[in-house]
């Protein structure tokens, strides 16, 4: 399946096609951003129900903080759980880090060190999450702009250890994992080589900036090339995950993120 | 060793500890973060306050948002309701003298707290009853200013011209409410305003002081009321 975000500016494009012609969209799926939707009994969820009706949703979420020291927020669990009765998604999926305390949400995806402590605290909180939800929670590798010189195993370790430890899910994002190697020089390959063929359930592409001393993953450009050829590297191991193209800032015509959407599915299918 | 996880002024004291990206410094990389989470909340500011900040202008719209930033950090999941306080601290903010912009705040908030809520059922009004009907308009926003703020509701994603700014200095009077999907704004009259802010503080019909009304500018009042639950008071503010 190949998909793309699901964005408020395109709502009205993706509306008129469902009425005249659903295929005209050129997708097998949207994902939204689940905060987005938790508060909601607008146009903003009317939509997505509508859509759902048509197009299977995947859910993503930005705040769960799973790497925080603190307690689950029980109330955005339950929040995100009465949405996945509602919408019935195919994932339900978040970003491995922590976001903030209880006061203070500070928007922002923020790494940890990577040690066999934060596995086993991690690890106990995703068991505590999947027995909430009844499935497997899907995690998202981060792009980083500072690591821990205390970790005791890379990225990928962390991740391969979480799954085999939890049965949790990866979502790869191809444009993170090169974000980090020009940002940290980490190894790409790594995952390729350790991480397990069925523990990557979803593949994330996206558009970086690069701002002179660092890349930024700001989802404002085209997928770069060299994304594209990692991409195509991965597809072939791990061929049954899903595809979904993210675009935020600077967002262009429905059709120009859908003609991305279309390049993966096209390299999906020179694999098979 | 601190922990960084309790505060992310914490996370900030993290220089030794951690690693920079590329060509950064300890500090400016911990900065990107900071500079992200700044940057997140701004936006949701410009965003959930377009008008207002068409109103006040860049320079002072960013200056106090940034203020605003530091006196209210976020607290929840979601930016789509961020600035829960703004209208009062602009209120209250030295630099802001003209009252419409409080009220151009007021009706944003307003706004999008109605955007996000749920389909609202239009009630039929029994005309043999409804002198004694009293309504609850909790939910509609009455607004009576001396400039056109609609005018620059309309116009917020482009600005306004020179012209269009020497119209904005008159009366304006709405009412903000729901009916079933959409987010209505139904212009007023100054007597219309007047009733209808009557209704608001319980009232019914019969006892609101007379004002001269046509028969057809009767109908927006009972289209808005239309969109309100009726209740019966416990007291009556005259």
């Amino acid at each position: 399946m190949f998909g793309m975000g699901l964005r408020h500016q395109h709502y009205e494009e993706i509306l008129n096609r469902l009425e005249v012609d659903p295929s005209s969209l050129r997708v097998d799926h949207f994902e939204i951003i689940t905060e987005n939707f938790l508060d909601t009994k607008g146009r903003a969820f009317i939509n997505l129900k509508k859509i759902s009706e048509h197009i299977p949703i995947c859910f993503h979420g930005v705040s769960l903080s799973i790497a925080s020291d603190e307690e689950f927020n029980w109330e955005y669990l339950n929040k995100i759980k009465k949405l996945e009765k509602e919408i019935s998604p195919l994932i339900v999926s978040d970003h491995l880090c922590w976001t903030g305390t209880k006061h203070k949400n500070l928007h922002n995806l923020l790494p940890i060190p990577y040690t066999k402590e934060e596995l086993n605290k991690i690890s106990d909180k995703v068991l505590k999450l999947q027995d909430f939800f009844k499935r497997p929670m899907v995690f998202e590798n981060l792009s980083a702009y500072v690591q821990f010189k205390n970790s005791e195993m890379t990225e990928a370790e962390f991740f391969k250890e979480l799954h085999l430890k939890t049965g949790c899910e990866i979502l790869l994002d191809i444009n993170n994992l090169y974000v980090n190697l020009n940002n940290f020089n980490c190894s790409i390959d790594e995952w390729f080589q350790i991480i397990p063929k069925e523990a990557v359930k979803e593949m994330h592409l996206a558009g970086f900036t690069d701002m002179g001393q660092y890349y930024f993953d700001t989802h404002s450009n085209p997928i770069h090339s060299d994304v594209w050829e990692y991409y195509h590297k991965f597809k072939i191991k791990f061929n049954t995950a899903i595809t979904t193209v993210e675009w935020d800032e600077d967002l262009p015509s429905y059709d120009r993120v859908a003609d991305e959407v279309q390049k993966a599915k096209l390299i999906g299918r020179q694999n098979d | 060793m601190i922990n960084w996880k309790d505060d992310f002024s914490n996370f900030n004291l993290c220089q030794d500890l951690i690693i920079p990206a590329g060509k950064l410094s300890s500090a400016d990389a911990l900065q990107v973060y900071n500079n992200d989470y700044q940057a997140r909340l701004l936006d949701a500011l410009c965003v959930n306050y377009e008008a207002t900040w068409v109103t006040i202008g860049d320079e002072d719209f960013i200056a106090i948002a940034k203020e605003y930033i530091q006196f209210y950090p976020s607290n929840s999941y979601s930016l789509n309701f961020y600035g829960t306080h703004f209208p009062e601290f602009l209120h209250q903010h030295p630099k802001i003298i003209d009252s419409y912009v409080f009220q151009m705040a007021l009706f944003e908030r307003h706004y999008w707290k109605l955007f996000h809520s749920s389909f609202k059922q239009e009630q039929t009004i029994n005309e043999l009853q409804i002198e004694k009907l009293r309504f609850n308009l909790e939910e509609i926003l009455l607004i009576n200013s001396q400039i056109d703020l609609l005018k620059i509701w309309q116009n917020r994603d482009n600005g306004l011209t020179d012209n269009e700014v020497d119209a904005i200095f008159k009366e304006c009077n709405f009412a903000l409410f729901k009916s079933m999907h959409k987010v209505e704004i139904s212009p007023i009259s100054k007597n219309q305003f007047l009733i209808l802010e009557e209704f608001k503080r319980g009232k019914c019909l019969q006892e609101i002081s007379v004002y001269e009304l046509e028969t057809s500018e009767w109908a927006i009042i009972f289209r808005v009321l239309s969109y309100c639950p009726r209740y019966i008071p416990k007291t009556i503010h005259f």
